[in-house]
């Protein structure tokens, strides 16, 4: 097993994957930009590296100065958590050159399915239905345009290497295509530095339905059941839940073993995932995509299963075979994630910046917080702006549901907004308590977007506020007069300046 | 007290438009201070530290106390005159922090011609002087001059605001207890020897410094005496022999520490004429500013989104907020310290020039310093006012800023047009300090309107003659005058003849305005005087 | 007892108009009643029982009986309230400032601050303006003047033209409230 192990991300996943590392026996490593000095994954553990700057280009996506961190350090393998290199194939191969343990899968295979046309065809081959599509296509070529002849729009555009949202535009008329794709190129290219892109039929408002695979270097692979992450904004996932209210123990076991296949076919080891669409109507289901890496949304199965996945991840990457069989696999009631981020639900989810001035995260039965911030700790500009994940389990749905919208309601966020309101609006809707929904949600339901206010709270918020305002001084002080000349007078207290 | 909401939208075009301007011209100002801190160039700097001597802003530093600011005035005096060679008019004059008090340094610069006083160094040093008095602040002279720039004598030399006048400024302050010291790091030949000697307490470097009337050449011519500097006047002669001065230093370090116990000994009495709360940033970002003010000023703004990004916690008590409305007056506090403001929000009105001169007794009534932020193209012009009576009401408003007896300030941040100059305290009004923003303008009326005067003259004259103007020899006629108008009423030809303290950057107002505030209340305020106002 | 009173707005989560309040404090009971609002429809005044836990923080029971836990800090001018999950902004005692130079009368009209030549009008009959948009450019003495709408409204009348002279008090524009123009289209 590794003694040293460098998690070379930030935030609540580094955070996360450095519990496990410690219960492991293992010395997490961190690294960190000069914005991140103060997070909580930097200031917890023995020992931290500091990379010069804050873009994510200079920082967590600079593979010789994580690979040189990693050796300096004297770490055996490395863990990339989620997003930045964690499916970056030149990353896995720096590591394998210099001798460090990649956590996640071979570079060859992440290769393979990075490549979202490659992917379906590993898909095809499985024999698995996958979504119909273009071969990478430039604006205005050939290859567009037969794809545009036969399936009409409206239609996808994505970036080959693309995630995340990112790289991804739906085009509803001729005329925007060209221009979307190109903007779909740049945005690829700028954050993945890959600029193809390919066109794929539309399929409007379908469920997104993932299978956590595990896979060991001896070929044992297994499923872990899926995760439904079908409420979305702006295709980024922001509740997930297992099981899915839409599958059938039947349609869960087909389902499971595609995804088995798939993985077996591109010859996966260790954590993967794989996305379908789910027409739930007609119980129909397509393979999107192979997620090589951790999801973010992992906590909702480890709930439910009871196991750690980035224990096993480590396990996997150290060499030890996957001792779980898929008969072990016995999902146990049912779990809910809410993403917390800083931004506006009401106002197109512009993310938000300033100090966090409180924070104080609930706590409870069944609860699971992983949390990258803390209170006094800047939000910045840099990076994605989510703060946290929250996981309720319960025996049942209805009670996690119940579970997750008591724990929103106390969760004390000041300093900058949040998109709490939003994720109880949703705890709170009847068709989502029904299960009756698809990634068209905040978009058939335009009124979770807007507040929605009572009367009573109204009046007691002006209360509260009148009353807060009439207090002497409040956590970030107002003027208070005093007599001390010495520390008014700005020739003492205006620092070392020379003006103008 | 309100906080003054803004209604600025970072995101508009114009904003972006006007910032992106602003910054422009602060870059472009900042870059001009940089030029001029360089001194009289690499050679004459070279030359200066090979024999052992600090440059003045290396003394300045080594003299004030760390991590205290220190507020230059005028570095860009002489801008562009006298062919660009006079950098800061060859000294730099400041207020500074030495020994927890605020002190006024003036500093000779040897590398920019040997630091002789031109015309605009004799204005330099004196308004330099002049600012120790109005606020009672010690002044120490940092000495390092060859005395007159001989070649213009006549205009250093003779007059009441000539050389003289620094020696007659210094008995002054003097007689008031405003202490005076002088530390010789140079020669002070001839009459500037009598720095030195008008001083309270002087410090002289080791074959350094020198003392005389007049000097080696001289003698010689004079009177046959061959004799060296150093046996002349050096420090050795003049701390063991004469008692011209008072302390030996082994060096400029040695010099400026033994100042710096001088200064430790003095005594400051000073009574606050008012309460002074915690300061408070402004609730809205001053960076805002380039934001909110577009370099064209014919662009009119609410002049209370400045005033929000200067006071603390934008809390700001307007006065008569709906009467008059293009002259915004109300109170606030800058750094904790008590202010009236008074600011153009538009071309000046009757009710504007009452409700001005009324805010302005009311503040000399209550002590409370003023602060003048001018943005004004004039006066209403027309028949309809000049039968109302504007003229006898900007008179008031003149009036009462002449003879307000509280610390005055004035920032011109935009234009600085005719008599309402004078209503909005402009230079001639004795402001405390007058600092202007980089985009400002400052002539007598707007280059337009006197291109439009001058044409309409000429028009009538030809009219007379049975002749017309064409537009072209219309064009023809105001194109000098707008050229002149352009050439003359930009910052930097004003802040070269020192008609104000300093450009300043924006985002500094409220920091320089604070610290003017606080400097300001080291003198009592004089007695409260009016004259009479015509009714 | 202590009685106090003042103006506050809600800017978030949605923009409201200035409320002005008061309140009566005496032994840990808070009564608040709003002043002059008939119009909202809402419950005007309620007592709250608040207990202060620490500075930013406390627990304040309804009339009705039921406890919450609510939060504030001051950012900057805005007072941030957190209550049961959600998020408030308000702003003290602050009155919207008129654009630079537009004068109104109480009949919604836009008049013009001062004498003047029209420059251009940004807006024609029908128009949805919202507060503090510019609505016509003037020039008077040099300077170019901007007139912006005091309020959310929709343009019932234009009375100047461009290259018109007007007169200090003149109507430059009439503004409506949405509701009207409904009414008469």
């Amino acid at each position: 097993m590794f003694s040293k192990v460098l998690v070379a991300n930030r935030g609540e996943i580094a955070a996360r994957i450095n519990q496990t590392l410690r219960a492991m026996g293992i010395a997490p490593v961190a690294v960190y930009s000069e914005a991140d000095a103060g997070s909580p994954h930097v200031t917890t553990v023995d020992q931290a590296v500091s990379l010069p700057g804050n873009t994510a280009e200079e920082t967590y996506l600079n593979i010789d100065r994580l690979v040189q961190a990693a050796l300096d350090c004297g770490a055996d393998a490395i863990h990339p958590g989620y997003g930045f290199l964690s499916e970056n194939p030149a990353f896995a191969r720096a590591c394998r050159e210099a001798q460090i343990t990649f956590i996640g899968p071979t570079p060859e295979s992440m290769e393979a399915l990075g490549d979202k046309l490659h992917s379906k065809e590993i898909a095809m081959a499985a024999g698995v239905s996958v979504v119909p599509s273009s071969p990478e296509c430039l604006p205005g070529n050939a290859a567009a345009a037969e794809f545009v002849r036969r399936w009409g729009f409206p239609l996808m555009v994505k970036a080959a290497a693309g995630g995340g949202g990112r790289g991804m535009r739906v085009v509803s008329a001729p005329q925007g295509l060209d221009a979307d794709m190109e903007a779909a190129s740049r945005e690829a290219r700028a954050a993945f530095g890959d600029g193809r892109v390919f066109l794929e039929r539309y399929v409007s408002n379908p469920r997104h339905v993932e299978i956590q695979v595990l896979a060991d270097g001896n070929g044992h692979t297994i499923h872990l059941g899926e995760r439904e992450c079908s409420i979305q904004r702006r295709h980024q996932k922001i509740i997930e839940e297992t099981p899915s209210p839409a599958l059938t123990p039947e349609l869960r076991r087909r389902m499971g073993e595609a995804a088995v296949a798939v993985a077996r076919e591109a010859g996966y080891v260790n954590a993967g995932t794989v996305e379908f669409l789910l027409d739930s109507r007609t119980n129909e289901f397509y393979f999107l995509e192979m997620n090589a890496r951790l999801q973010v949304e992992h906590p909702v199965t480890e709930a439910v299963l009871g196991l750690d996945m980035v224990e096993w991840q480590v396990r996997i990457a150290a060499g030890e075979s996957l001792t779980l069989q898929q008969e072990d696999i016995q999902p146990r009631g049912h779990a809910v994630e809410c993403r917390i981020y800083a931004e506006d639900p009401y106002h197109d989810f512009v993310p938000s910046t300033g100090p966090l001035l409180r924070w104080r995260p609930p706590s409870g039965p069944g609860l699971r917080l992983d949390s990258g911030v803390d209170e006094g700790q800047e939000v910045s500009i840099y990076y994605d702006p989510m703060l946290a994940k929250l996981i309720a389990w319960a025996p049942d749905r209805e009670s996690s549901l119940r579970r997750m919208d008591v724990a929103l309601s106390q969760f004390l966020v000041l300093g900058v907004i949040t998109n709490i309101p939003l994720l109880r609006s949703i705890m709170g809707h009847a068709q989502f308590q029904r299960g009756e929904y698809d990634t068209g949600f905040l978009e058939w339901n335009p009124t979770v977007t807007r507040p929605s206010i009572t009367d009573e709270q109204r009046t007691m918020t002006r209360a509260l506020a009148a009353w807060a305002s009439s207090q002497p001084v409040g956590p970030v002080s107002p003027t208070a007069p005093t007599d001390a000349l010495p520390s008014a007078n700005p020739w003492q207290t205006a620092g070392q300046r020379r003006l103008p | 007290m309100e906080v003054i909401g803004s209604n600025i939208r970072t995101g508009d075009r114009d904003f972006a438009d006007n910032q992106a301007r602003m910054e422009a011209l602060v870059r472009d100002l900042k870059d001009r201070l940089t030029q001029v801190r360089a001194g009289g160039g690499q050679r004459a700097v070279d030359l200066h530290r090979s024999r052992g001597k600090l440059l003045a802003r290396e003394r300045i530093d080594a003299l004030v106390d760390p991590n205290t600011p220190f507020l230059e005035l005028s570095p860009l005096a002489a801008w562009e005159m006298y062919d660009g060679e006079e950098a800061s008019a060859g000294i730099v004059t400041g207020v500074g922090v030495v020994q927890g008090k605020e002190v006024v340094i003036l500093a000779n610069d040897a590398t920019v011609k040997g630091g002789t006083y031109y015309p605009i160094t004799v204005k330099k040093h004196l308004r330099a002087q002049e600012i120790a008095l109005e606020n009672h602040l010690p002044c120490i002279y940092l000495v390092d001059s060859g005395g007159a720039f001989l070649p213009l004598q006549a205009e250093v030399f003779p007059d009441r605001d000539h050389f003289g006048r620094i020696f007659y400024n210094q008995a002054q302050m003097s007689a008031l207890g405003i202490p005076q010291v002088a530390v010789v790091m140079g020669s002070c030949t001839a009459g500037g020897a009598y720095i030195p000697a008008m001083s309270d307490e002087v410090v002289m470097v080791r074959q350094q410094g020198t003392i005389f009337l007049g000097g080696p050449p001289l003698v010689r011519a004079a009177t046959g005496e061959e004799v060296d500097p150093e046996t002349l006047g050096g420090a050795e002669v003049h701390t063991r022999v004469s008692g011209v001065a008072d302390h030996q230093a082994a060096d400029d370090e040695d010099a400026l520490a033994i100042t710096r116990d001088i200064v430790e000994n003095f005594v400051r009495r000073r009574d606050l004429p008012f309460e002074v709360t915690a300061p408070e940033a402004p609730a809205h970002d001053p960076a805002d500013l380039y934001g909110i003010v577009s370099p064209d000023n014919r662009r009119q703004y609410d002049v209370r989104e400045v005033i929000a990004r200067i006071v603390d916690g934008s809390r700001f008590h307007e006065f008569k907020g709906s009467y008059g409305e293009t002259l915004v007056c109300g109170f606030a506090r800058i750094w904790g310290y008590p202010v009236g403001v008074v600011a153009n929000n538009g071309v000046l009105f009757s009710e504007s020039a009452l409700k001005g001169t009324h805010f302005i007794e009311l503040c000399s009534q209550r002590g409370i310093p003023l602060l003048f932020l001018q943005n004004i193209t004039g006066f209403m012009v027309g028949s309809q006012y000049e039968a109302g009576g504007i003229a006898k009401d900007g008179a008031k408003m003149v009036m009462a800023v002449s003879n307000a007896a509280v610390p005055k300030f004035t920032v011109i941040i935009g234009s600085s047009f005719g008599a309402g100059n004078y209503g909005m305290c402009g230079r001639a009004y004795q402001p405390r300090l007058l600092w202007t923003w980089p985009n400002s303008r400052i002539s007598v009326m707007g280059g337009q309107q006197a291109a439009e005067v001058l044409a309409t003259i000429r028009l009538q004259q030809l009219e007379r003659q049975g002749r017309t103007l064409e537009q072209e020899e219309r064009d023809e006629l105001q194109r000098p005058i707008l050229q002149k108008y352009e050439e003359e009423g930009d910052p930097y030809y004003s802040t070269a003849r020192l008609w104000d303290d300093g450009i300043i950057d924006p985002v500094d107002t409220r920091t320089v305005v604070g610290l003017g505030i606080a400097a300001s209340i080291n003198a009592p305020f004089p007695e409260q005087k009016r004259g009479v106002f015509r009714m | 007892m202590t009685q106090s009173q003042g103006q506050l707005r809600e800017t978030y989560p949605a923009e409201g108009e200035v409320f002005r309040y008061r309140t009566e404090d005496q032994d840990g009971l808070f009564a608040f009643s709003l002043e002059g609002d008939g119009a909202t429809g809402l419950d005007a005044a309620t007592t709250l029982s608040i207990e202060t836990r620490q500075i930013g923080e406390g627990l304040c029971r309804t009339e009705s009986g039921r406890t919450h836990h609510f939060a504030w800090a001051w950012v900057g001018s805005e007072l941030h309230l957190w209550l049961d999950g959600s998020l408030w902004v308000f702003q003290r005692a602050e009155t919207r400032r008129r654009g630079a130079g537009t004068t109104t009368d109480a009949s919604g009209d836009i008049l013009a601050p001062m004498p003047g030549a029209v420059l251009e009008v940004l807006v024609a009959e029908g128009d949805r303006v919202e507060r503090n948009q510019t609505v016509v450019l003037m020039e008077s003495m040099k300077m170019e003047l901007v007139i912006t709408a005091p309020r959310d409204g929709v343009v019932r009348r234009v009375s100047v033209e461009p290259g018109q002279q007007v007169d200090r008090g003149m109507r430059l524009l009439e503004l409506g409230s949405e509701g009207d123009s409904e009414n008469g289209s």
